[in-house]
């Protein structure tokens, strides 16, 4: 098989657990975001599958072979740190032709290949800069094309758009996921920013509490997430508490029953957790409850600009609803209003 | 572009497993030159140890604990008792007079003037002893700067004697020791953020009142080792007590001296050795344990 | 404009004060007095150790310089004798120091291991260690040893003496250059032995010749251990300062104390513009 295979890994940190029983297979030319709140264990799995810290279990493969006791120096994987660390005593040129030069390449193919990457990155003139006089945006690239300059198999990612202000991030997301695609070069990701993991990622996947909550793409993620952590994780959700009913339908707290497409395995007065996405709910003027409609109050606006929140306190639960300008009809706070949960945006979220 | 792995394996050797030396001999590996040297402090404890309870004739090979009784007579009590209380009295004056410097230190911004200051604090301590002796020999003299200050200023009628007496002999122990108190307490102070002086500013604390309830307790830790150096320091001291005090204020450094030579008492030096050894050791330790409390109280806030 | 604004609005938080600004340099003037004392009285006209100084000349010096170079054998002697000697122990100590100082603190930034609060403490044991006990303690195993080794006792002396410093001074060099760019190095293909050569050393020089320089000093201007253990043969130049004046403080010696002092002060200089404070607290 190939492309990257992690089977059983895990960490520990003395009697710590860092991260485990983590199962992935990752295909080649395909960048990977590896998605999750600060200390679930996504940087620690990024520096096993580099070769920095050592695998307390399981095995890390590539293409077949162990790699899990070779040591960093020997994987030829391209790496980019939060820090970026461009080495500061070398200028731009000698930092992009360190791994060549340990490879004993020739000063001549050295010098073309440097000249090569620069013309990618759009940093041509930068050759002989010294790298402390390199913009933000400017050393992160130069730190990508570092990384890639040996052509490895891999290229890891650690956070690299944290250090940058939001508007120059938004770009870079575009630049390095247009590099990947161009250069179909396997990359692995590590961010906290889910909006990041979307606009970046073929494949998701979300790390909670150390270990792997769900692996799939943005999309199905977003859509039919695996359970109450990686919905509350993914973009903005109402998650409220109801109890199975039987025949499809579940009862809320305050007593309304909805129908919802639920599993028939699921018994008769089981607590479940349900979702429901702010877009997906429908406002309307104050109706009787009936079917999936319920009447309810509104206790909050926020508007703005583009959006309108509205927090609605219908059955005992408060739901946030997300709705466009257009769609609108002036609410405000204590007025009542209908809410339409249809049934198939309902998803059952595993315990 | 094309992106193709490299044709040239990155190190043609075979795969070497991970498994080498584990961190902590590694880490140990690199620390035994230093170690080797330091160890050669330990083993000399050691051997003034043996040295201590051996007779005077049978060095190595004979026991007894003469030379300790003979510590307890009323003459090297003295000594001892001496030697505590000045180098207490002097940590406690340097570092009063530290904070000030240290404070100033920490908050400068002009690199020109941190550098004089940085310059003026390590003066004291690297430059020769002898040499500062016999400055203070020159200032302390009757006939010297401080007496004709005082007598300028109408505070006394005739020179009194600096020298030769404990006077003296604190002055120089406070002056010398003095960057040992600073450079602590400075490393203290600079870690205590400006936001908290201006987060109490805002609360309405003056700026001594700020000084004092925010930036001295957050750097405590600093100022009790100051404290413990210079006291450590200064009760070992053997050249400030041997020029600035003649015979007249034997310190216990001193008197392992005297032991050698004239005396030739190898067993008595050595068990003054052991005293001075003890109490560095000891008072090294109850600061560290005081200083840990505190650090931690510390951290938990944070 | 701006400064109209500062002087109503008074001291920012966080900012020296005059009082505190005039306190300091004051205290700090104490604390060079018997350096600065030495200074003037090496300029001093008159013979004997009045101070402020009758009169001023460099009468002083000229002796001191006639000492140098005078017919008179046993003097010259002596002095270049010291002077070589202090030179040749503290550039030894100098090198070994540092060759010893960089892998420990290698040790004690980059690894955790056990035992490291430990080892931490050990480097400032040679601080507050007192020294006559270490002269007693060499002396005592030097004398029993069946050959003599008088200078190479004096390094290894002065080498523990050294080493709290340096090892600072490595340690605080290492920390500011961070981890990462090691790993960086690894993870593009150098192995962990090149990756320090590659790229740790180089950041470190200032830091590894900064504490060259304060090794060096330490140990051309120490005094106590090397009391107890110099010889007749063996004698550096704070020795060689110290048998000239047992008998009578000899103003001669303030000029050789200036001539120190100025190097102390150089060496401190150039220490500063390479590695800053940071590299010179405890």
């Amino acid at each position: 098989m190939t492309g990257l295979i992690l089977e059983n890994v895990e960490k520990h940190y003395g009697s710590a657990c860092a991260v485990k029983d983590v199962n992935l297979h990752l295909p080649e030319g395909k960048l990977v975001c590896f998605l999750g709140p600060s200390g679930c264990g996504k940087t620690t799995l990024l520096r096993m599958i580099a070769g920095l810290e050592t695998l307390s279990g399981g095995e890390i493969r590539l293409d077949g072979e162990d790699i899990g006791h070779t040591p960093a120096h020997q994987r030829n994987f391209g790496m980019v740190f939060q820090s970026l660390a461009l080495f500061p005593h070398m200028t731009v040129g000698e930092n992009i032709a360190y791994p060549l030069k340990l490879r004993g390449v020739s000063k001549a193919d050295q010098q073309a290949r440097v000249v090569e990457l620069l013309e990618l990155i759009q940093l041509s003139e930068m050759i002989d800069r010294p790298v402390a006089k390199l913009s933000g945006g400017q050393r992160q690239r130069v730190a990508i094309a570092r990384a890639i300059a040996s052509r490895p198999k891999i290229l890891l990612l650690d956070e690299p758009l944290s250090a940058l202000d939001a508007k120059l991030r938004e770009s870079m997301q575009v630049e390095i996921r247009q590099l990947q695609q161009r250069l179909n070069i396997t990359t692995i990701m590590v961010t906290h920013d889910q909006r990041e993991a979307m606009t970046m990622a073929d494949i998701v996947v979300v790390l909670g509490e150390h270990r792997v909550q769900q692996v799939g793409t943005p999309i199905e993620i977003y859509r039919h997430p695996a359970n109450e952590f990686v919905a509350d994780f993914i973009g903005s959700g109402n998650i409220f508490p109801a109890t199975a009913l039987g025949n499809g339908k579940i009862g809320l707290p305050g007593g309304d029953a909805l129908e919802v497409p639920i599993c028939s395995s699921i018994v008769v007065g089981e607590k479940v957790k349900m979702l429901i996405r702010p877009e997906d709910l429908q406002l309307s003027h104050p109706q009787a409850t009936a079917g999936n409609r319920l009447l309810g109050k509104v206790t909050f606006v926020r508007d703005i600009g583009a959006t309108i929140e509205t927090t609605v306190e219908c059955s005992g639960v408060s739901f946030t609803a997300l709705s466009t300008p257009c769609q609108g009809f002036g609410l405000s706070i204590g007025n009542p209003v209908s809410v339409t949960l249809p049934a198939e945006a309902c998803r059952v979220l595993s315990a | 572009m094309e992106h193709q792995p490299l044709t040239h394996p990155v190190v043609a050797a075979p795969v070497r497993t991970n498994r080498g030396v584990s961190p902590t001999t590694r880490a140990w590996i690199f620390l035994s030159p230093s170690m080797l040297f330091l160890g050669v402090l330990i083993a000399a404890s050691l051997l003034v140890l043996r040295m201590s309870v051996g007779t005077k004739g049978a060095e190595w090979t004979g026991f007894s604990l003469a030379s300790y009784a003979q510590l307890l007579e009323p003459y090297y009590l003295k000594s001892l008792l001496l030697t505590l209380r000045l180098a207490l009295i002097s940590a406690v004056i340097a570092v009063v007079l530290a904070i000030p410097v240290a404070y100033t230190m920490s908050r400068l911004t002009s690199p020109f003037v941190r550098r004089i200051f940085l310059a003026a604090v390590l003066l004291p301590l690297l430059v020769n002893l002898l040499l500062q002796s016999y400055g203070w020999l020159v200032i302390l003299g009757p006939g010297g700067m401080l007496n004709q200050a005082l007598m300028g200023l109408g505070l006394i009628k005739r020179p009194i004697m600096l020298l030769y007496n404990q006077n003296g002999v604190l002055m120089g122990l406070v002056q010398t020791a003095f960057p040992l108190a600073v450079l602590p307490i400075a490393s203290a102070m600079r870690g205590v953020a400006r936001t908290y002086e201006e987060a109490a500013a805002t609360l309405g604390a003056s700026r001594l009142q700020v000084f004092r309830q925010v930036v001295l307790p957050m750097s405590m830790p600093g100022i009790i080792t100051g404290a413990t150096l210079v006291f450590a320091y200064n009760a070992s001291s053997f050249v400030v007590p041997l020029l600035l005090g003649g015979r007249r204020v034997p310190m216990l450094a001193v008197m392992v001296h005297d032991q050698i030579a004239p005396l030739m008492n190898w067993p008595a030096a050595s068990a003054a050795g052991v005293v001075l050894i003890v109490t560095t050791l000891a008072i090294m330790t109850l600061s560290e344990y005081i200083t840990g409390r505190r650090r931690r109280m510390l951290e938990a806030s944070q | 404009m701006s400064t109209l604004i500062k002087k109503r609005y008074g001291l920012l938080p966080g900012e020296t004060g005059k009082f505190a600004g005039i306190l300091s340099g004051f205290i700090l003037l104490l604390a060079v007095l018997p350096i600065l004392t030495m200074i003037v009285m090496s300029f001093s006209g008159a013979s004997n150790l009045d101070f402020p100084p009758s009169s001023y000349s460099l009468q002083w010096y000229k002796a001191a310089w006639h000492t140098f170079v005078s017919p008179d054998a046993s003097d010259v002697l002596s002095l270049g004798k010291a002077m070589t000697t202090s030179l040749m122990v503290a550039c030894l100590t100098m090198v070994f120091a540092t060759i010893v100082a960089v892998p420990a603190a290698y040790a004690l930034t980059r690894c955790e291991f056990r035992g490291k609060a430990v080892a931490l403490q050990l480097m400032s044991l040679p601080l507050v260690f007192p020294m006559v006990v270490l002269g007693l303690a060499l002396l005592l195993v030097f004398d029993s040893l069946p050959f003599q080794i008088t200078t190479s006792r004096l390094v290894i002396a002065h080498v523990i003496l050294a080493l709290p410093f340096v090892v600072k001074n490595c340690t605080a060099a290492m920390l500011s250059i961070g981890s990462e760019v090691e790993e960086a190095a690894q993870m593009l293909g150098a192995s962990p032995t090149r990756a320090i050569i590659d790229v740790v050393v180089p950041l470190m020089k200032s830091g590894i010749l900064a504490g060259m320089l304060l090794a060096f000093i330490v140990s051309f201007n120490e005094f106590t251990v090397t009391y107890f253990l110099y010889t007749i043969d063996v004698m550096t130049v704070p020795i060689w300062m110290y048998s000239r004046t047992v008998s009578s403080l000899d103003p001669t010696v303030f000029s050789f104390a200036v001539l120190i002092v100025l190097i102390d002060f150089v060496l401190i200089w150039a220490l500063e513009k390479l590695v800053g404070e940071g590299g010179v607290s405890f």
